[in-house]
């Protein structure tokens, strides 16, 4: 019930929350104030009654005299007016009396109260005793009251005097400690009054701090969050106030934040690791253009000679000549040519074809090419030489020391998913343990090993075509075992991005 | 996380109960002052009696009213002296009918012989206020009762104290009773036979002179003036061997007298009460010995006669009230005994 209670009070917003604080402090101080306020009102009211009895008293005696006064002239004279001031002085006196105490108690002044009233009322007895007997002329008995009135008169002067004396005393001691309260009240007021306002704004102060502490820890924590500390979390005050609510919405926000930036960090990552591969692959490239830059001297100059013999093999009619000149011309141009980097298939059997051709004309047409390409793959898309060193690993190491005819059927045929390019040999063959150390093989290792190697090795071309596919399993290499030849076959996807191949080197 | 909500709350919890304490000081320190200036009011009490005595001065009558008052507060009665309040100088009869007047419920009355105040006692019992006489009485007035060490007691005392100087080898020869001014004939007359009829019981006895000086309407200095002219008198006869005071003012004036006159040695005093100028006066020899009588008995005894002739209307007509001797053997044990009663009051 406390609990739910508690919620209610947490799901208020900060607006009410501080007006409850302000109220509350407001009322503590204005209780405080009213409570000081009437007791120095009592106080004052006290002090201004000090002598009220005293002025009574005086009152009072002037009264009875005024009494005696008139009686004494209307015994004498008979005179109304002085019997109705005589009237109007017990009346007045009656009033006056009601004031003074009739009981027996233990106090001078309240039992010397008691004596005066008593005494008054024997005086005014034997007054109206005298009066009467006037009225009824009976001379000796008015004479004889009077007599007696008049000395009850002169006690009752005496004893009103030396009440008042002993009340002034009395007064005076209580003015003089009703001036002390009031002194020492006004130094407490102030006491109280500072306490009261240092505790209320310890009070205000630990009130507000409910609201104002999750605000400032906001502040800390935004001001963290913008200087790029993204692992803060505020903790949640528990309301569900204006605070409560920003507070959750800023973790939601952190959080969201975090996780975008987090996306964003793999996404860069990707496209780093994407760059990387690039570079590496420009390396690569590079690696095998520097091969055959080295080279291009020769290929240079060799091209423009052998350009130059094949004119020459032309105006001589040498037309075998002329041919031979000319692939091997074809040959070193497709080497040299720069910038297109992406070639078709056509265009890579050709350089086959052109280099089992010049090797014919050198080994006595021992090679023999069969090419079995279907149509649909003629235009498929493959990294510029590929293919040929592939032939040449069949030459080289498929028929290193095999004599007679070295037969490489050449195959390309599209698949449901892909294109397939088949290179077959019927040498040597290769062993498992071989293959499997080409395809091991790291690409980056494949980079630093070619400052050795001669020619543009098998892992030239797997590497190439690893990063042209972004596929692991770009190429197959089976072999039946010694002497019964070697068929590598490539995969390349039937939809090549081109958009982004295009002007990349491979 | 928990632990820092439940410090914050208890700070809050703190400031709230001291902003309650200091309210509530606030509150109980305005009730405190309140208390402190508001008027007190007095104890009800059940009666109202006025004391009367000639001279409220005298040490011994001052004594009475101080041990008859406060007894008379236990007993529930408020007891007043009109004298306290009434500065000018009204006599015994002006206040007699004033406490008449103020219609008072009882009166205690040191009396006297006069008419006067034989007619105000009637006026007062016929307006149904009981008065009592204290030490001197009023004969045949309505009076309810009279309380008195009884004077006859008193004067074979002093007998018996003169025997006492006689034994120890003084021959006495003449004694000078200087009674109180209080005192009336009937009250020394008691005295006198009472210390006769002590003395006559020795064998020289009937030969020992007694002379009475009476204090009434004569100064305390025109009697120092008597006894001074007998202290001088070179006539053997004149001289007293003995010199009894029945009053406190007497008792010391004499003694003073006698040790400024160097007769210490042959005129004995024998004083009246125990005030501490008398015990100091038995305490240096000047004073052989004096009548101690206890004014709280005195006190107590009105106040149980005033509250027996409430319940019963009907007292005995005399009070009788025990009377010790002081001298200087039994002094200190005399103070001793006073000390005691006045830490148990």
């Amino acid at each position: 019930m406390e609990k739910k209670r508690i919620q209610n009070l947490n799901f208020y917003g900060i607006q009410v929350k501080l007006i409850v604080v302000f109220l509350t402090i407001f009322c503590v101080i204005f209780a405080a104030s009213l409570a000081l306020y009437s007791g120095t009102q009592k106080k004052a009211k006290q002090i201004e009654q000090t002598y009220t009895s005293n002025s009574n008293l005086m009152e009072m005696q002037k009264n009875l005299k005024q009494m005696q006064q008139a009686v004494s002239v209307y015994l004498n004279t008979k005179d109304r007016d002085s019997l109705e001031t005589y009237y109007d002085c017990v009346n007045q006196h009656e009033r006056l009396s009601r004031n003074l105490n009739d009981q027996i108690v233990n106090d001078e002044n309240l039992i010397m109260e008691k004596n005066i009233r008593n005494l008054s009322e024997e005086y005014l007895n034997l007054l109206d005793q005298a009066i009467g007997a006037k009225l009824g002329r009976n001379i000796e008995k008015y004479e004889k009251s009077f007599l007696a009135a008049s000395k009850i008169y002169q006690y009752l002067d005496a004893g009103i005097y030396g009440l008042n004396n002993l009340q002034f005393h009395s007064n005076s001691t209580h003015y003089q400690s009703l001036m002390e309260s009031l002194e020492y009240s006004e130094s407490v007021n102030i006491v109280i009054l500072m306490t009261i306002g240092i505790t209320s704004v310890l009070l205000l102060e630990l009130l507000t701090s409910r609201f104002t502490r999750p605000l400032k820890q906001l502040a800390i924590t935004a001001r963290k969050v913008g200087s790029g500390d993204l692992e803060v979390q505020i903790e949640e005050p528990g309301t569900k106030d204006e605070v409560g609510i920003v507070t959750e919405e800023f973790n939601r926000m952190v959080s969201s934040l975090r996780f975008y930036i987090e996306r964003q960090k793999e996404s860069i990552e990707l496209e780093n690791a994407m760059k990387k591969k690039e570079i590496l692959m420009e390396t690569h490239l590079k690696d095998t253009q520097l091969k055959y830059l080295q080279a291009q001297i020769h290929p240079h100059f060799l091209f423009n000679t052998l350009n130059a013999g094949a004119q020459l093999a032309m105006m001589e009619g040498a037309d075998e000549t002329y041919t031979y000149i000319h692939k091997v011309s074809e040959f070193f141009r497709y080497n040299i040519r720069k910038g297109k980097e992406i070639t078709t298939l056509r265009d890579e059997v050709e350089l086959v074809e052109n280099y089992v051709y010049i090797l014919n004309v050198r080994f006595s047409n021992e090679i023999r090419l069969l090419c079995q390409i279907e149509e649909a793959a003629w235009g498929c898309r493959i990294p510029r030489m590929i293919l040929q060193p592939i032939v040449e690993n069949c030459i080289r190491h498929g028929y290193q020391n095999k004599d007679g005819e070295k037969r490489i059927d050449l195959q390309a045929g599209r698949e449901e998913n892909c294109y397939c390019i088949s290179i077959r040999d019927y040498g040597c063959g290769m062993t498992k343990k071989q293959i499997k150390e080409i395809k091991e093989r790291d690409l980056q290792q494949v980079v630093l090993e070619k400052e050795a190697a001669h020619g543009i090795g098998l892992d030239n071309v797997i590497g190439r075509l690893k990063m042209f596919t972004e596929a692991e399993d770009v190429i197959e290499i089976t072999s039946g075992g010694t002497d019964m030849g070697t068929e590598v076959v490539i995969f390349l996807p039937l939809e090549q991005r081109e958009t982004i191949l295009e002007g990349r080197s491979y | 996380m928990a632990g820092k909500a439940g410090g914050k709350r208890k700070r809050l919890y703190t400031v709230i109960a001291a902003s309650s304490a200091i309210l509530f000081f606030t509150v109980l320190s305005f009730f405190y002052m309140d208390g402190n200036y508001v008027e007190k009011e007095g104890e009800l009490l059940n009666y109202h009696m006025i004391f009367i005595a000639d001279d409220m001065e005298d040490v011994f009558w001052s004594e009475i009213y101080k041990e008859t008052k406060s007894y008379a507060e236990q007993s529930g009665i408020y007891l007043e002296n009109l004298k306290d309040v009434f500065s000018e100088e009204y006599t015994k009869a002006d206040f007699l009918k004033m406490a008449v007047a103020m219609k008072a419920d009882g009166i205690l009355l040191q009396g006297d012989q006069s008419d006067e105040t034989k007619t105000l006692i009637d006026e007062a019992e016929e307006a149904q206020i009981p008065v009592i006489t204290v030490l001197d009485d009023c004969e045949n007035s309505k009076r309810e009762s009279y309380i008195s060490m009884g004077n006859y007691d008193i004067g074979c005392e002093y007998g018996r104290q003169i025997q006492m100087i006689e034994k120890e080898g003084k021959e006495i020869k003449k004694i000078l009773l200087i009674t109180s001014e209080m005192m009336d004939n009937t009250g020394t007359h008691l005295v006198y036979t009472g210390l006769k009829d002590v003395l006559n019981e020795q064998e020289n006895g009937q030969e020992i002179e007694i002379e009475s000086l009476n204090a009434k309407n004569r100064t305390i200095f025109d009697i120092e003036e008597r006894v001074r002219q007998k202290l001088i008198s070179e006539e053997e006869n004149e001289v007293p061997d003995i010199i009894i005071c029945m009053g406190e003012k007497e008792t010391i004036s004499i003694s003073r007298l006698v040790v400024d006159y160097n007769k210490v040695n042959t005129t004995k005093v024998l004083g009246y009460y125990t005030s501490e100028n008398v015990l100091k006066a038995i305490e240096n020899g000047s004073v052989s010995a004096t009548l101690a009588v206890s004014a709280e008995d005195i006190g107590k005894a009105c106040i149980d006669v005033f509250l027996e002739y409430i319940k019963e209307h009907e007292v005995s007509d005399y009070v009788s009230i025990d009377v010790n001797t002081v001298t200087k053997e039994n002094l200190e044990e005399y103070r001793e005994d006073g000390k005691e009663e006045n830490s148990k009051s």
